[in-house]
């Protein structure tokens, strides 16, 4: 039954934004060969200039446009007319959960290959053979006894980005599903609850920087301190690992709550 | 006839109103019953319950003796008293989507209902009109194969001869051995079809007695009982 829900989930999907990255990659296709014609004249500055801002926001609506798909299509798709459909499907809240956050996870990271392809295309040749050698010197640039540990970062650099998509996606559905707990103007209660969250993410944050500063005062990082110079690897790594595990962590309660609210507290008047 | 349906001590409050006050109801397979109240009754309210689209402040529901989920959602066909349906969709995916989901839905008999209608399954529901997304609601729903059909106001809004083409696809449809329950306030329409009737007014069961019972004991039809006791 979850397969079915993937299949039907990915082609409501795949009826829009395939369209926005055809029309990205023409895009970069057209922006290329704008650059064929390069020359000195003002005209030609006007054209270049005009195709690099189309092409700037075309790889910008691409960017929002999961996150944006993923926000209506969960609205639209649990807590509005057609909610009375996804509702009464033989299958449980957690399987839809889960197919929506992972759909739209996907496209996330599609939405993002589709742009380096655009860039690919938009910089083919030499402008594409500049930028690959200037990251060749870049790397090079890392002094050897980091270059080992080259692939772990990756992997938690990759592990946090994908936890982060899930994380926006997550933080959206959360404000969606704890606005359904209001009575009327649900879909404004939402966008206050994404406010709150974010002041009182504000708030916790400015807390604990000054909370932390004042304990450096008083010394309680020394220790800590003295063993990331003795151990600046060892400390990336931790930096990195802890902030996939703290956000992955965050991710799990929101999903929990959007769980319990659906599972408990469903309410289509 | 065993128990399809059962409600115990059903509440559930809008606000300050309270919508359903401590309902018990009971129904058996087998019957065509009819939820009759007028506007604001709480009908609507009380079908959204059994399907689990509003949660109650009190009280159980149970289909099969199960508590409404997955597995009583996969025996339970449901008729909303709105078009639900994706409108980008073309009618073909749509039974395809109820084929995918209800192990009871009978594509070949959608098809064979949609024909007679000289509906195309490769139009887009958007493009049909009012009364045709209507009958694609009603055909999606009677072609399950369900133990408890729960239509909700199936006749509202509709022309008298539309009325008998709605009132026939359900009487032709459904599973025999299957309860239907009708929510309606349009009694004479649907009169002739019903085995039992619950009355409900101001979210509480009045009354819940077989027609022949009513017939008998009262002297009247369904209609003019609804009449008498709802009289303003």
């Amino acid at each position: 039954m979850v397969k079915k829900l993937y299949k039907h989930e990915y082609l409501a999907w795949l009826r829009v934004l395939p369209l926005i990255y055809g029309i990205t990659l023409a895009i970069a296709a057209l922006l290329r060969i704008v650059l064929i014609f390069e020359n000195d004249s003002l005209y030609y500055g006007i054209v270049f200039g005009s195709a690099v801002f189309v092409f700037v926001v075309a790889l910008m609506v691409t960017l929002a446009s999961a996150t944006v798909f993923g926000i209506q299509r969960f609205y639209k798709n649990l807590f509005t007319g057609e909610g009375y459909l996804t509702h009464t499907l033989p299958v449980t809240p957690a399987n839809h959960l889960w197919v929506k956050v992972l759909t739209a996870v996907s496209f996330d990271i599609l939405s993002v290959l589709v742009c380096l392809l655009a860039g690919v295309i938009a910089t083919a040749g030499e402008v594409f053979g500049e930028i690959c050698k200037a990251a060749e010197y870049l790397i090079k640039q890392i002094p050897g006894e980091y270059i080992g540990h080259a692939a772990g970062w990756t992997a938690e650099v990759i592990a946090m980005f994908v936890v982060a998509m899930f994380s926006s996606q997550m933080l959206f559905y959360l404000c969606i599903c704890v606005g359904q707990l209001f009575r009327k103007n649900r879909v404004l209660a939402a966008v206050g609850v994404y406010f709150g969250i974010y002041a009182i993410s504000q708030v916790v944050s400015t807390v604990l920087m000054v909370v932390f500063a004042i304990m450096g005062e008083q010394g309680v990082w020394d220790g800590i301190l003295e063993q990331i110079s003795q151990h600046p690897i060892a400390a990336v790594h931790i930096v990195l690992c802890g902030s996939v595990v703290l956000t992955a962590l965050m991710n799990l309660v929101s999903f929990g709550i959007c769980h319990w609210i659906i599972h408990k507290k469903l309410n289509l008047e | 006839m065993s128990e399809i349906l059962r409600c115990q001590g059903l509440s559930k409050r809008y606000g300050h109103i309270l919508a359903l006050n401590n309902v018990d109801l009971t129904l058996n397979s087998g019957r065509i019953v009819g939820l009759l109240g007028p506007n604001g009754s709480g009908k609507t309210t009380l079908i959204k319950l059994i399907n689990g689209l509003l949660t109650p402040e009190s009280g159980s529901v149970t289909v099969c003796g199960e508590k409404i989920g997955p597995k009583t959602k996969a025996v339970v066909a449901y008729l909303p008293d709105n078009i639900y349906l994706n409108s980008w969709m073309t009618v073909k995916q749509i039974v395809s989507y109820f084929q995918d989901f209800y192990e009871d839905f009978r594509p070949w008999l959608a098809y064979e209902m949609l024909e007679k209608l000289d509906i195309s399954p490769n139009r887009r529901l958007k493009t049909l009109s009012k009364g045709n997304k209507e009958k694609v609601c009603l055909i999606l729903t009677m072609s399950r194969n369900a133990k408890l059909y729960v239509l909700d106001e199936p006749i509202a809004g509709v022309d008298p001869a539309a009325r008998d083409y709605v009132i026939s696809t359900i009487i032709n449809n459904y599973n025999p051995e299957a309860t239907v329950l009708i929510s309606t306030h349009l009694i004479s329409d649907i009169e002739q079809v019903l085995d039992e009737v619950v009355f409900i007014q101001n979210g509480a069961i009045l009354l819940q007695k077989t027609v022949d019972k009513i017939r008998e004991e009262n002297g009247k039809s369904v209609d003019e009982l609804f009449r008498e006791v709802f009289k303003w």
